[in-house]
């Protein structure tokens, strides 16, 4: 009974997944989406033994991104095309610079745009190849340009209908995982 | 003789600029205030270099674009490509390890307003950067600087070029050529052009400061304007001569004459002086004038008297033109008096220059003027026809003396209402689109132009860097570029250190590791660090003391103290240029008082002093009735007043002796020469830029009123000699 049990929960696992591959969207369509999701990001840095872990939500609008991490400290930072604020701790708003909009890691990676949840025109960028993922697709980049390679050595995007999980390699080792949920 | 003077000149002038031009451009040797030191001077021209020598680019796409990138590499590539710049992201490198290497012992704040919350809200920012979104950290950085110090000192001390928005990047650094070159501004200019021609159709802006795009516009704009008034100016004279003398080629025999006489000048000047100042060149400009009417007046005598033999024209023109030689010479002899070095080497070019235009007029310019082989009658026709235009307009009548009080009255309404104008920030025409690109740079990284600098100064290294943060403590300027910001003294090291340590390090530095698990390393980061080169810009060794350099955005409510003195470029030259309008102004005095003296001596007759009021009062007119329709004096109006001086002698010696003798034909020569000094100079009025235009009106306003005064010597010489008959 139980191996029936099991069988029929795999049956409806695989039915589930099956479905959902067959509703994911390809890849390169998936656009920006206005809206709220919570995400958990896993920063490992050569050097560092553990993991640097912070989770909260991202709001994303037309124009803007705020990017709220709630743990394990409290910081507001807002992304628009006029610049980069952050806030810590409920203080004010100030602009960041090298620390933010500045740094090639997020000026010249793409980042930005790939954590507004929008993967369109990315070959224009970046060397587009498929990475396995059994729940929906993957797609690996690797930057085009000499002065973004210096940076980043590749990111991997997972996702279905939206971007799942974005992994940035950066060419010093050190990886940034974001991994974003509904809620 | 005089041939073997000229070939013993051009001989000496080939040596003499063969071992490099003996020309002075450099404008702070003009600079009067001896309370500076040779170093404090050697300081302010080295930071003045430096200043000049910056250029900066602000690239800027489209909103949400980062196309600016790319562009500004671009940019930066063209630009070291072609030898002409070096990027400062080639320093960054250098100053980031000075300041990773030197972190515990810099600050942003002044020492005492770092507080525990600032300790509190370093240690929060650094864990932003961590948890945050895309902060630049690493590993290795994290553990030998877990508070991200050298971060924060990056932005602090980069004032805000950091803080741009990702579609915004600036492109700052040096030019490896001299800005004020005319080969390296259009070399740049070359480059620029190419660059926007590839992206400005991509959507990309560009905004640009640099001393070189502003000298780029103004040589630019003086090549337009020299083309333009010096072509008129040269067609004017070739048609005046073609009209009046029917020859053409006497143009080229007048500019023959000029070149020969500055030779002469420059020459001797440069036998008494190392090096002659380029402004003195500018008052040379006088030599133009006079050699001009000299010439006028040879050529008069010949179709002006049928043709007389080389004697009697040289009998003709001996006494006028020796008497206006003289006057003008003893005139500017009197410049010795002032004792200033620029004025001294003035008279010496002056006074030889004008003489070898003499010389070369009587003895050189006369044998070779012979009497035409044809058309005698037709060049007659040319010559009476000026005559008679010239009576007509010079009358010795009533109707002139009215134009003279007219003229004096309005002239001395200017005098009440005239202001002057020192200050070189408004010398030169400025393009408005510059200036405007200027300012959206400053808005972003403060004041990139500020002329203003504080010099401190100390027997050690050490003292002067104290000296400089004693100062720079006591005043608000959010732009202050000093070395003291990056490389303190030890006092204020010690004093960053240890309020680090107790307001940072000691409460948050072990719980602060622990949470980012970023322990201790076991060895120090190797990081090999060097002193970055351009400080050494900001520092000046001189005789055993030192002297440090900082940048200031303004000089408003600053002063000098023992060991600080507050440079501020701009007023500097204006002051310098209030000091030597004075002295002219008190040389035109000198010169009008020695040649009234000369005048007397040489005519023992009271009316012969007209031959020096006369011009004495056009140059008073020449400077100040302009002041009537809003024209500042400036040091330039006195430069054109002192070729004033020369030509209006001139006018009114040869009238003097046409009114003793009741010729005619010297109201012609007059009238063609001061046509021809106007054509020549007058039209500099019509230059965009200050000093040219003020020296140009005070020419073109002068020589009218030098014409009309000059009735009266002849007036008075015809009188007298009526009364003597």
């Amino acid at each position: 009974m139980f191996s029936l049990i099991a069988s029929s929960i795999v049956f409806m696992a695989v039915q589930s997944a099956s479905e959902t591959i067959d509703t994911c969207s390809e890849p390169l369509s998936v656009a920006q989406e206005a809206g709220t999701r919570t995400f958990t990001q896993e920063r490992s840095l050569v050097g560092i033994e553990q993991s640097l872990v912070s989770s909260g939500r991202v709001e994303v609008s037309e124009d803007v991104i705020r990017w709220i991490v709630s743990d394990p400290i409290e910081i507001s930072t807002v992304i628009s095309s006029g610049g980069m604020t952050q806030s810590i701790e409920g203080g004010p708003a100030q602009p960041i610079g090298a620390a933010g909009a500045s740094n090639p890691l997020l000026s010249e990676s793409g980042l930005i745009k790939l954590l507004k949840g929008d993967l369109t025109n990315v070959e224009a960028s970046f060397e587009v190849n498929e990475l396995a993922n059994e729940d929906g697709w993957g797609v690996s980049l690797i930057p085009k340009a000499n002065e973004m390679a210096q940076h980043v050595s590749g990111i991997e995007v997972y996702g279905c209908t939206k971007i799942d999980t974005i992994k940035v390699n950066q060419s010093n080792g050190d990886t940034i995982k974001v991994s974003f949920s509904e809620g | 003789m005089c041939v073997i003077w000229l070939v013993v000149c051009a001989i000496f002038l080939i040596g003499r600029f063969s071992n490099g031009v003996p020309i002075d451009t450099n404008i702070q040797s003009i600079l009067p205030n001896q309370t500076l030191s040779p170093a404090v001077k050697a300081a302010m021209d080295r930071s003045g270099e430096v200043a000049s020598n910056r250029v900066v680019f602000l690239v800027s796409s489209k909103e949400g674009d980062t196309l600016n990138v790319e562009a500004s590499n671009a940019l930066s590539k063209k630009l070291i490509e072609a030898g002409l710049f070096k990027n400062d992201q080639a320093d960054n490198e250098e100053l980031g390890r000075w300041i990773f290497a030197n972190r515990n012992e810099l600050l942003c704040e002044p020492t005492e307003n770092f507080t525990a919350e600032t300790a509190q809200f370093i240690r929060k920012t650094a864990l932003a950067s961590v948890y945050g979104v895309g902060g630049p950290v690493t590993g290795d950085l994290l553990k030998a600087d877990p508070f991200l110090l050298t971060i924060r000192l990056a932005n602090c001390l980069s004032n805000g070029v950091a803080s741009l928005p990702a579609n915004q990047s600036m492109l700052t650094g040096k030019l490896l050529e001299p800005a004020y070159a005319m080969d390296t501004q259009s070399k740049i200019q070359a480059v620029v052009s190419a660059w926007e021609e590839e992206w400005l159709p991509q959507g990309i802006e560009l905004a640009r400061v640099g001393a070189v795009f502003h000298a780029a516009y103004g040589a630019k704009s003086a090549k337009t304007e020299m083309t333009f008034i010096g072509g008129m100016g040269l067609i004017g004279v070739a048609m005046l001569f073609w009209s009046v003398f029917g020859r053409v080629l006497n143009v080229i025999a007048v500019a023959s004459l000029i070149a020969l006489s500055c030779t002469s000048g420059l020459a001797a000047t440069l036998m008494f002086y190392a090096e002659i100042h380029m402004l003195v060149l500018v008052f040379a400009a006088m030599l133009v004038g006079v050699v001009a009417d000299y010439a006028v007046h040879a050529m008069a005598t010949g179709v002006g008297n049928d043709w007389p033999s080389e004697m009697d024209r040289r009998r003709h023109l001996l006494r006028p033109m020796s008497v206006s030689m003289l006057t003008t010479a003893a005139g500017f002899a009197g410049l010795f008096f002032l004792g200033v070095p620029l004025f001294q080497q003035l008279a010496v070019l002056a006074i030889v220059g004008v003489f070898t235009a003499w010389a070369l007029v009587l003895f050189i310019f006369l044998p070779l003027d012979k009497t035409p082989a044809s058309n005698e009658g037709a060049l007659r026709i040319r010559w009476m026809r000026t005559l008679s235009f010239a009576t007509n307009f010079l009358p010795i009548s009533m109707q002139s003396a009215v134009a003279a009080a007219v003229f004096i009255i309005i002239g001395g309404i200017g005098f009440l209402v005239a202001q002057p104008l020192d200050d070189v920030r408004r010398f030169q025409p400025q393009k408005s689109e510059l200036v405007e690109q200027e300012k959206s740079i400053s808005n972003i990284i403060g004041s990139t132009s500020s002329q203003v600098f504080l010099v401190s100064k100390g027997e050690t290294l050490d003292e002067t860097k104290q000296n400089e943060e004693v100062y720079l403590e006591e005043i608000v300027d959010q732009n202050v570029f000093a070395l003291t910001r990056f490389d303190p003294s030890q006092k204020l090291r010690l004093a960053n250190s240890a309020i680090l340590q107790e307001k940072l390090f000691s409460p948050y530095e072990a719980a602060h590791r622990a949470q980012l698990g970023a322990m201790e390393p076991d060895e120090a980061l190797d990081v090999s660090v060097k002193r970055p080169s351009w400080f050494s810009d900001l520092h000046v060794e001189d005789e055993g003391k030192h002297y440090l350099i900082a940048r200031l955005s303004s000089a408003e409510g600053l002063s000098n103290s023992e060991k600080n003195v507050i440079v501020d470029t701009a007023s500097e030259y204006s002051q310098a240029f209030a000091s030597y309008r004075a002295l002219s102004g008190r040389s035109l005095i000198i010169a009008v008082c020695v040649a009234l003296v000369f005048v007397f001596i040489v005519y023992r007759k009271p009316f012969a002093l007209s031959i020096v009021l006369a011009p004495a009062a056009a140059m008073l007119c020449g400077i100040y009735l302009p002041a009537i329709w809003g024209q500042q004096i400036t040091f330039f109006s006195m430069a054109g007043a002192m070729v004033l001086f020369g030509v209006s002698v001139d006018y009114s010696a040869f009238m003097w002796e046409a009114g003793r003798k009741q010729e005619a034909w010297t109201k012609a020569s007059v009238l063609v020469g001061a046509v021809t000094t106007m054509l020549s100079m007058g039209l500099l009025a019509l230059s965009e830029t200050l000093p040219v235009r003020s020296f140009g009106i005070t020419v073109a306003v002068g020589v009218i009123c030098a014409l009309i005064f000059s009735t009266f010597p002849y007036y008075l010489a015809r009188k007298d000699a009526l009364n003597a008959d």
